[in-house]
């Protein structure tokens, strides 16, 4: 097989953008990491558009056709990926074994999500269809929901108490404070969400022991990769950024039918596979991108992962090990909790970011010098899981 | 969709109990179910108060949790009372709760037992 490089990145702002259609942000994102290739777009045989969303919340299916259209990469071949949260590194997967098996030399991995177009009612409604349609969605739960009834055994089970998840809210607001494109860019403390009076109504409760503050925001947003091969990358004098290992699992779809309801197999077995392909062991990976739509899932996929014990992760925080200049940063980017969650686009938003960390191109939230990175792209609650690792190769 | 179905499914092959029904089994694949009767009482294995509801709830919060049967099926259902602890022993009732687009849902409904 062969090595899957990324060779060009590409990112929108993320965030309400009131003047831009899905297919504006897809397109932006798209032409962004070609540009950045530096490949002539007609080179590029493949593109994998991830999206959850279009259907329902624009009324408009078949993407990957109109987006190569409007972008003119004709005749290239197109597909869209619904996978619900997880559509982003699905489709990188997809992308990867294109190049790898030989098939093709160049794809355009691309994620979209247009989610303000509606109110946070229908966007919470949208989400939800992900939900078992009998025994889950008619009662009216949300995934905020689901992340409440988790959450609570997780706390009861591991020792967490709401304290411990307002730090990690506290700790990726900080980080994405130093990011250009995230959508929440506002300083947060202790105090304001948890000990001041006001902190009833800054950080209301939205499916209790959730707060407003454990939440991801509903994001509008895009992100693209170029991937190629080892030789092509070489010939561009692009920096080596492999995707060493991909891992993708699943779970049972209700909640309710999984014996321990506190442990994220999928994201176990799914982190394992990748790395397994790429061939390290969990303590070398530099830094992580994880999928924090509610804090709790930061520290559950942290643990899930191996990167510490189950309940390991507190003391981590609390010695400051997962800030940028950690031993182990998570999340430099702000994560979902603050980069944004545009839920089809996420994967591919991790992944951007993984791969600008291995360039050294993060800018301000840059950590020094990482080899390794992971990504979790937690789809479902849980029941369906791409781990994608990343290696600076020289 | 079949919304009216409060039966459990117990497989042939290994004893498994489903809820809501599926085709294969979870544990051992086999294809074979026996109904059997669910409601009765259950306990509470988790729950949240949700404050924030989907498009077409019109009601400040629902308590939506996690019950375990005697049967050994767990469902999620909605529960009659935000003040409910974990494993709180519940009656579990199938009827109709709601209402979407002008049909009638019928579900879990857990009513805590004093």
């Amino acid at each position: 097989m062969r090595k899957a490089v990324v060779v060009g990145v590409g990112m929108t702002d993320m965030g309400r953008l009131f003047d831009d259609s899905l297919m504006d942000i897809l397109s932006s994102a798209s032409l962004q990491a070609i540009d950045d290739a530096g490949i002539n777009p007609k080179q590029i045989q493949g593109v994998y558009v991830a999206n959850m969303g279009a259907g329902i919340l624009q009324h408009q299916t078949a993407l990957a056709s109109a987006l190569v259209d409007n972008i003119n990469l004709l005749p290239a071949s197109a597909e869209l990926i619904e996978n619900g949260p997880a559509s982003g590194a699905t489709a990188i997967k997809n992308g990867v074994m294109a190049v790898a098996s030989g098939y093709y030399d160049y794809v355009l991995v691309v994620g979209g999500e247009k989610m303000r177009d509606v109110t946070g009612w229908r966007a919470t409604d949208f989400v939800a269809t992900l939900s078992h349609p009998e025994a889950e969605y008619p009662y009216g739960v949300t995934l905020p929901g689901m992340a409440g009834m988790f959450t609570k055994l997780y706390m009861q089970k591991y020792g967490y108490t709401e304290r411990d998840l307002a730090k990690v809210a506290v700790k990726n607001h900080a980080n994405g404070l130093l990011t250009p494109h995230a959508h929440v860019q506002m300083k947060v403390d202790i105090k304001g969400i948890m000990d001041s009076p006001d902190a009833v109504v800054n950080n209301s409760p939205v499916a209790e022991p959730i707060r407003l503050y454990d939440c991801c925001p509903v994001t509008d947003g895009g992100a693209a990769l170029v991937i190629t091969t080892e030789e092509n990358a070489r010939k561009l004098g692009k920096p080596m950024v492999v995707i060493a290992g991909f891992g993708q699992a699943t779970d049972t779809h209700t909640l309710a039918e999984r014996e321990d309801p506190t442990e994220l197999k999928a994201v176990t077995l799914a982190c394992n596979q990748a790395y397994e392909r790429a061939g390290i062991t969990p303590d070398q990976i530099d830094f992580a991108e994880l999928h924090d739509a509610f804090t709790i899932l930061e520290i559950a996929e942290a643990e899930a992962a191996g990167l510490f014990e189950k309940g390991g992760y507190k003391k981590a925080l609390e010695d400051g090990e997962l800030g940028i200049t950690g031993s182990l940063p998570i999340n430099p980017s702000g994560g979902l909790k603050s980069r944004g969650h545009p839920v089809g686009a996420t994967g591919v938003a991790q992944a951007a970011e993984a791969v600008w960390q291995l360039q050294g191109k993060a800018g301000e939230h840059q950590v020094e010098n990482p080899k390794i990175g992971l990504t979790i792209n937690f789809g479902g609650f849980g029941n369906n899981v791409v781990a994608l690792v990343f290696r600076r190769e020289e | 969709m079949n919304r009216n179905d409060n039966k459990a499914y117990k497989c042939i092959g290994c004893g498994r109990v489903h809820f809501p029904k599926r085709t294969v089994c979870l544990s051992c694949n086999s294809r074979d179910f026996e109904e059997i009767p669910m409601g009765g009482e259950a306990s509470i294995v988790t729950f949240s108060n949700i404050y924030q509801l989907p498009w077409g709830i019109n009601v400040r919060y629902l308590t939506i949790g996690v019950a375990q049967f005697d049967n050994g099926a767990k469902a999620m259902g909605r529960i009659t009372s935000p003040d409910v602890k974990i494993g709180d022993r519940v009656k579990a009732v199938w009827k109709i709760f709601r209402q979407m687009a002008g049909e009638d849902v019928y579900g879990w409904v857990f009513e805590p037992i004093k």
